[in-house]
């Protein structure tokens, strides 16, 4: 031990920092020389005479500073015998180590009894400082005893120091307990009243003469053997262990180590398994709870614990390793939560700390090797993960085998007191462990909602924890709760049995990791289909569809039921700032949602429970390296206990949730009273409420710009609403006691919530709808009465009765119009009154006011002026035909319900021919998600429910009909919708109508009818953006860095298909919106195009409303190709019905009528190209289908039919598809040299698209001329004129002759056209027509649209 | 002149076969009485006979085999100073020439000429038709357009020509 520097205690405190050290410290010199320079630098670091344990001025508490030179520490290592604990292990678990300066914890690894109070050396330790720096433990890893302990052979056993002196290993007990330590329980306490009264029986009582008793309980097996059953004395027991090997511990049998043998407890934790003798016990009867008796031998002060003299081997005491107690599991700590209850172990298994007594906190650090005994396997029921749980009871023991270097931090728990700490205590250990996950989950998720009390409670009143807990578990996840006698004696009744019967437990996890969990899955959905997809041998699992040349790639959608991802969502409703979507929120994050029944637009602060909901994952099939994307699986428990650090990854997923607020439980609930009606002190001093009656029937998008006028003051948000002709009217009742009942109800229900929050949220579990109608007060109003007293006033339609969520109100419908004369007639004029239209205009403040505002809902406004005499002319509130609407305004919504079914049937327009499409589903079909329930179905979500009753006499049942009539009415005018067919009719309308050559300046304004229009999408891309770079669709969806996008929508029915496009801003782009969903688009434009074709155009008024999605799944390899004839949004078998004719026939048609006939291009007499303009609708990218950058102003084609020729003129798409374009842009073309006329090499400069772009680049407008004979294919009187003074290369002359001799070698298509009039013949230029003295003859058309022949449905069509 | 000389006229094989050959130098051909000077046809191909000069090639239309020549001569004329006009076509005729295969639906224009006594369309372009419904669709055209059109206008005065027709017939 030269040259090792001795430390002592009072040091190793002063320093209080995580130290580590060892006597035996091997110096560099010794093993290897160093050099010289390592031997100057290591004395310099290490001068023999520095302080050893100089403080460091910037420590670091969470690394093991080691000692670098041998130190020692001499001590003696003894219990703790004082009265006062140390620290809260001191009793269970630590030993004391002092060496006369101070005294700390201690903990041994190879404990040997006779180390006990005597002085030791401890030759490698670790030191690890408690938190307050108050004190710390000693961890001995290796320890001897000097050489002057060594040869005092003492006795390696425990007495009472007291007693030591006059100790007699020969003392005569009555009793003594001969065997292998099986188990111990920790340290418990029976108080002393229970003491009293059980001290005719209980041994205690003649023990102890004031106070508790305290002590534990131990399970030693012994022998049944005759040898052992004789022996009387301590020495018998061990002559026994020498002379016979043959002993069967199989009898159990309880000693009580009573105070002051309970110091022990450290000591005999480390000789569980092994043999022990204990002598000087007393045999006593126990009764536990009355009934129960147990025969146990109590410790005395004369007990002594020794060990036998002789080695024996004993029988691993432990049981089959899969049973469901028993057995030993050995383990690395690899992680340690909620205060030491839970932890992990070897990363997969489980340890569930149930007393914190059992394990040596002080030691059980990340990093330590523990041994656990006595628990019970646990499979825990989680309906999202799979786990090992093994939980602890009163005989586990948890024993340290390594101690840990890598983690410094020293916990310490005492026993909760809290009720929630109780309510743990209660449960079985699944459900203890579920509770475990679901405090560190409320603790994130509301870290900025709610306080740690109010999530966890405290001793007196429950927290949120708890409130939800007890509604939550089912009543077997509890179990009977004994004392410490009856858990440790009867042991074999085992608590997991009533696992086994407990339903699947879901968690409310946290919003971050169930985005991550999203992302997760749908990377591994992609592998997945990506290991298929080569499986099958297709390397390219990317689908695309091409639309106008450019390839878009195809979206996937995917819902996901809750059933199977076995987690519940939790959070707040709010309308995101930024992008004006309804979200779930909690301090971790948020997640999109889609509520079918939220017809209110007042969201409150509550927390919702979802546990019924269908996740949608939408994104493109990119191709993965799976290795890219590595998700720590979020649903790990360590992923719940510890903060979760999630980062997004993937942006082009759009992840949504859909749900009914019907299915969702509220946590904690607000008033849904508002003030105005719960303040007495209004009600009393207005005495009556106006509302006016408003059906919104547009809602003008926002654009992103509102963000930036919460400063200016000024709105950008606007909603279009009708205003019903009459009035609610909201009255005390008659029977102002019947009010106050009513008003004193809802008090009361709202303080019932804040006493007895646990009742209540009972309640709502078991009747999860926000507005339950049983709830609702009957009120027996006397209608009598009112109707008397309504009439008098003015022309009352009808009374009713009025429930505002839960409060059964009092009111009347008035008519808001000044009337006079007999009431039918008044009520006919009140029915039929033109609708008074307003703007509702919103303020910035009240944005998820207008984001939640649905179109088609009806809502009621508070009118300002008092009294009942208010008409919609001369309202204050109504004036100027705009209303404000601020954080103050509230609409609160209205449903109608009628005695009788009322059927909203929307008056038909079929004079047009059109049929009008009924919005809202009521039913939703096979993965089809419903985004809004119809209005009929959700009654019970409005803010307020108005139901009329019908009366008995005539004139009541004539005022009921009028308000039907009314809302019939209105409903119809608030716009009809359109199907997809129809659209095409009244496009065709557009088309039909004569056209020549129009004005092109007139053309550039956007003219047109506005239609709504409703329909499945089948495709959404992008055709242009002004971020000036190309984004995904899915970008779009999900981006926060763009405001304006130019997107193209292509929507079908069952029979046709229409595109429509234009710009849509950020916030009024819907979730959902893509392929697979049905939507509404209204008030979208019918214009037409420069080259006259009708087309739909989105405006900044137009507004899009997503009512159905469904689950979309791209095949694969699949390219969809959309010819450009398809992409005039024409469907062909529309098309198909304009009557087939002959060329030969058209002179005897007139000249505005459209004539389809099937025909081929014999020659093309005359084209002009243009390069494209800057700024065009065409993508600036380099996609690798797209189209030519070429504009065609107007070209002349020679078209044959079989009976004749024609001279058809056609211009842009039309021309395009005539002249074959779109086949041949993406072939190469090598001029000089051979075509290869394939279209394998697409990114090749060389494609004839590429290289027209150039030549029309260079020379802006070419003008090709043709002055052969008409039929004859040849290009050799082709004449060629550009613009500017470049000069024109073979070369370039060689690829227009190409691209018109090609047009001239295509198939038959269809054409649809018209005759050219005289007057647009002259607008044609004339040094053209008599340059062309061939065709003068022919019959000029024009050409409308041009598509391909489908052969099988035009001969069907001709045989008909 | 009649519309329907300029036009490539819808005949079934049948029909076509059977037109009146005028002979004149070139022979004119008539259909009841109008005059026809282009064909389109679509058919299977069942005999194909590849030249260095020409490919020959069978249509059967169902009703009849109509014989086809494809010139891919183009290359002969360019060598003498012939224009990339020639040049161009030739390619692509050449490339024609290639898609025409046994079995093929193939839909063939070209004018009506003779050869050896045999009427034949010299090609102008040939395509593949990739839908077995266009032959169908192609017979109904024909009824469609013989009903409509070629039956119905009286026949026109011939040119003189016609009149004295020239002893033999020549294909180009």
């Amino acid at each position: 031990m030269e040259g090792v520097q001795i430390l002592s205690v009072s040091d190793l405190l002063r320093v209080s920092r995580p130290l580590t050290g060892a006597a035996s410290l091997r110096s560099s010199s010794s093993s290897s020389p160093p050099s010289k320079r390592s031997k100057l630098q290591s004395i310099q670091e290490n001068p023999p005479d520095a302080p050893l344990l100089l403080s460091d001025p910037n420590p670091n508490p969470r690394i093991f500073s080691p000692l670098k030179r041998p130190v020692l520490l001499i001590g003696i290592i003894d219990l703790f015998r004082e009265d006062v604990d140390h620290c809260c292990m001191s009793r269970n678990q630590c030993l004391s180590f002092s060496d006369g300066s101070s005294r700390i914890c201690c903990s041994v690894l190879d404990l040997d009894l006779e180390i006990i109070g005597r002085e030791v050396h401890v030759l490698a330790w670790n030191f690890v400082p408690f938190k307050d720096k108050k004190g710390g433990v000693l961890e001995v890893i290796r320890w001897s005893l000097p050489a002057s302990e060594a040869a005092l052979e003492l006795a390696a056993s425990l007495s009472i120091p007291s007693t030591s002196s006059s100790q007699d290993t020969n003392l005569i007990s009555r009793s003594r307990a001969f065997g292998i330590l099986r188990s111990i329980s920790p340290v418990f306490s029976v108080p002393c009243a229970k003491q009293s009264r059980d001290q005719k029986n209980s041994p205690c009582g003649n023990l102890f003469d004031a106070g508790d008793s305290i002590g534990f309980l131990a399970d030693v097996l012994t022998c049944s053997c005759e040898l052992c059953c004789n022996s009387s004395s301590i020495a018998d027991c061990h002559s026994s262990v020498k002379e016979n090997t043959c002993h069967s511990f199989t009898k159990s049998m309880f000693v009580y180590f009573l105070t002051p043998t309970s110091w022990w407890r450290p000591v005999l934790c480390k000789l569980i398994g092994k043999l022990i003798i204990v002598s000087g016990l007393k045999k006593k009867l126990i009764f536990v709870g009355g009934k129960e008796s147990y025969v146990m031998f109590v410790t005395t002060v004369k007990s002594v614990v020794s060990l036998p003299q002789f080695p024996m081997k004993v029988k691993p005491l432990i049981g089959r390793p899969m049973s469901p107690s028993g057995g030993v599991y050995k383990g690395v700590v690899t992680g340690v939560y909620m205060q030491g209850m839970a932890v992990e172990l070897d990363g997969k298994v489980w340890l569930l700390v149930t007393d914190p007594q059992l394990a040596p906190q002080h030691c059980l650090r990340v990093g330590a090797v523990v041994s656990v005994q006595n628990f019970h396997w646990v499979h825990p029921k989680f309906s999202w993960t799979r786990m090992l749980l093994l939980g602890t009871c009163t005989r586990t023991s948890i024993d340290i085998e390594s101690f840990s270097l890598s983690e410094t931090s020293c916990r310490s728990r005492s026993q909760s007191q809290s009720l929630l700490g109780k309510l743990i205590d209660s449960l079985t250990f699944s459900a203890r462990f579920w509770v475990l996950l679901l405090i560190s989950c409320f603790k994130r998720k509301f870290a900025m909602i709610f306080s740690d009390k109010e999530i966890l409670g405290s001793k007196n009143k429950e927290g949120l924890v708890q409130t939800y807990a007890s509604n939550y578990l089912p009543s077997n996840a509890f179990q009977s709760q004994h004392g410490m006698f009856m858990n440790f004696c009867k042991h074999d009744q085992c608590p997991c049995r009533s696992e086994s019967s407990l339903e699947p437990l879901k968690l409310a996890i946290p919003i971050s990791n169930f985005i991550s969990r999203c992302e997760a899955k749908w990377v591994m959905m992609l592998s997945q289909k990506q290991q298929v997809t080569e499986i099958v041998g297709r390397k390219h699992c990317l689908d695309h569809f091409i639309c106008e040349g450019i390839s878009n790639c195809c979206m996937i959608r995917r819902i996901i039921s809750s059933e199977d991802l076995g987690f519940v969502l939790m959070g707040a409703l709010k309308v995101s700032p930024s992008s004006g979507r309804l979200q779930l929120v909690d301090a971790t994050g948020s997640v999109d949602v889609v509520i079918p029944d939220l017809l209110s637009n007042n969201i409150d602060q509550n927390i919702y429970e979802v546990k019924s909901y269908k996740l949608v994952l939408e994104g493109l099939p990119m191709q993965l390296d799976h290795w890219q994307y590595h998700f720590d699986e979020p649903l790990l428990c360590r992923n719940i206990f510890k903060h979760f650090s999630y980062k997004r990854t993937l942006n082009q997923l759009s992840v949504y949730v859909q749900f009914y607020l019907g299915d969702t439980t509220c946590l904690n609930v607000a008033s849904h009273v508002p003030s105005f009606m719960v303040g007495s002190n209004n009600l009393k001093s207005s005495g009556t409420e106006m509302f006016h009656l408003l059906l919104v029937t547009h809602k003008f998008p926002a654009n992103d710009n509102f963000q930036d006028e919460v400063m200016s003051d000024s709105s950008s948000l606007f909603a279009d609403a009708f205003v019903f002709p009459y009035n609610l009217y909201f009255r005390e009742t008659n029977e102002d006691s019947q009010l106050a009942e009513v008003m004193q109800d809802n008090q009361k229900s709202k303080s019932d919530f804040i006493d007895h929050q646990k009742d209540l949220t009972e309640e709502w579990s078991k009747q999860p709808r926000l507005v339950n109608s049983s709830s609702r007060i009957p009120l027996t109003a006397s209608r009598n009465s009112c109707q008397d007293f309504e009439r008098r006033l003015c022309n009352i339609p009808c009374s009713h009765s009025f429930t505002f969520r839960r409060s059964n109100l009092h009111g009347s419908l008035l008519p808001g119009y000044l009337c006079s004369g007999h009431s039918s007639a008044v009520q006919g004029l009140l029915a039929n009154h033109p609708a008074s239209r307003i703007l509702l205009e919103f303020k910035s403040d009240s944005f998820s006011k207008y984001q939640l505002l649905r179109l088609g809902a009806y809502y009621i406004l508070k009118c300002s002026n008092k009294g009942l005499l208010c008409y919609v002319e001369d309202c204050e509130c109504l004036a100027r035909g705009k209303v404000l609407v601020d954080s103050q305004t509230n609409l609160w919504s209205l449903s109608f319900s009628f005695d009788e079914i009322m059927q909203h049937e929307p008056a038909q327009d079929n004079s047009s021919g059109v049929s009008s499409v009924i919005v809202g589903g009521t039913t939703s079909f096979q993965n089809e998600l419903l985004f809004l329930q119809s209005l009929d179905q959700i009654q019970g979500t409005s803010d307020v429910h108005l139901h009329l009753s019908v009366g008995s006499t005539e004139p009541m049942k004539n005022e009921m009909e009028a308000v039907k009539h009314a809302l019939t009415r209105f409903l119809a005018m608030s716009g009809c919708i359109l199907s997809v067919s129809s659209c095409v009719q009244i496009m065709m309308g557009e088309l039909i109508r004569p056209s020549g050559i129009t004005d092109p300046q007139s053309s550039k304004l956007l003219q047109g009818n506005q239609i709504s229009l409703n329909g499945d999408i089948e495709n959404v891309h992008m055709y242009d953006c002004k971020s000036g770079s190309c984004m995904s669709f899915q970008y779009v969806a999900n981006g926060d860095r763009w405001r304006v996008c130019n997107i193209c929508i292509h929507v079908n029915d069952d029979h046709q298909m229409v595109r429509i496009r234009g710009g849509i801003s950020r916030c009024a782009y819907p979730v959902g919106m893509g392929p697979g969903a049905n939507a509404t688009f209204h008030r979208v434009l019918v214009t037409c195009t420069s080259s006259r074709r009708p087309e739909l155009v989105l405006t900044p008024i137009s507004f899009i409303v997503i009512n159905s999605i469904k689950e979309v799944d791209c095949q694969h390899g699949k390219e969809v190709f959309l010819p450009s004839s398809r992409l005039s949004m024409l469907d062909e078998n529309f098309l198909n019905t304009f009557s087939l004719s002959l060329i030969s026939q058209m002179k005897q048609c007139v000249d505005s009528k459209l004539v389809r006939f099937r025909c081929r291009v014999v020659a093309i007499h005359f084209l002009v190209l243009e390069s494209h303009p800057t700024g065009s609708a065409r993508l600036q990218s380099g996609r690798q289908f797209k189209m030519p950058e070429v504009k065609i102003p107007l070209a002349g084609f020679v078209l044959d039919d079989g009976s004749s020729l024609s001279c058809c003129w056609a211009d842009d798409c039309q021309a395009e598809t005539l002249l074959r374009l779109h086949e041949t842009s993406c072939q190469a073309f090598f001029c000089g040299h051979k075509f290869s006329g394939r279209a394998g090499n697409r990114n090749s400069q060389h494609t004839i698209g590429n290289q027209l772009e150039r030549i029309l680049k260079k020379n802006h407008r070419v003008i090709i001329r043709n002055y052969g004979a008409v039929p004859d294919l040849s290009c050799s009187d082709l004449t060629f004129s550009f613009d500017s003074d470049n000069i024109f290369s073979n070369s370039e002359e060689r690829l227009l002759r190409f691209i018109i001799l090609n047009a001239c070698c295509g198939s038959i298509l269809n054409v649809l056209g018209n005759k050219l009039d005289s007057d647009s013949l002259k607008q044609l230029d004339s040094e053209l027509l008599e340059s062309q003295a061939s065709i003068q003859s022919l019959q000029n058309v024009w050409v409308k649209e041009v598509w391909d022949v489908n052969p099988l449905n035009e001969a069907r069509n001709l045989l008909l | 002149m009649d519309p329907i000389q300029t036009v490539h006229v819808k005949l079934m094989a049948s029909d076509l076969l059977s037109s009146t050959v005028w002979p004149s130098k070139p022979p004119c051909f008539t259909r009841k009485g109008r005059p026809i000077s282009r064909a389109e046809t679509v058919g299977v191909v069942v005999s194909h006979e590849r030249k260095d000069k020409f490919l020959r090639f069978l249509v059967d239309d169902g009703s009849g085999c109509i014989p086809c020549i494809l010139w891919l001569n183009h290359y002969c004329l360019t060598s003498h100073g012939g224009s990339s006009d020639l040049d161009l076509m030739a390619e692509m005729t050449l490339k024609q020439s290639e898609i025409v295969q046994l079995g093929e639906l193939v839909r063939v224009r070209g004018r009506i000429t003779i050869y050896r006594g045999m009427l034949q369309i010299t090609v102008r372009d040939v395509v593949v038709e990739r839908d077995p419904n266009a032959e169908v669709l192609h017979w109904l055209d024909c009824i469609r357009l013989a009903k409509q059109c070629y039956d119905l206008l009286p026949a026109v005065t011939l040119p003189r020509s016609v009149l004295n027709p020239p002893q033999d017939g020549s294909d180009r």
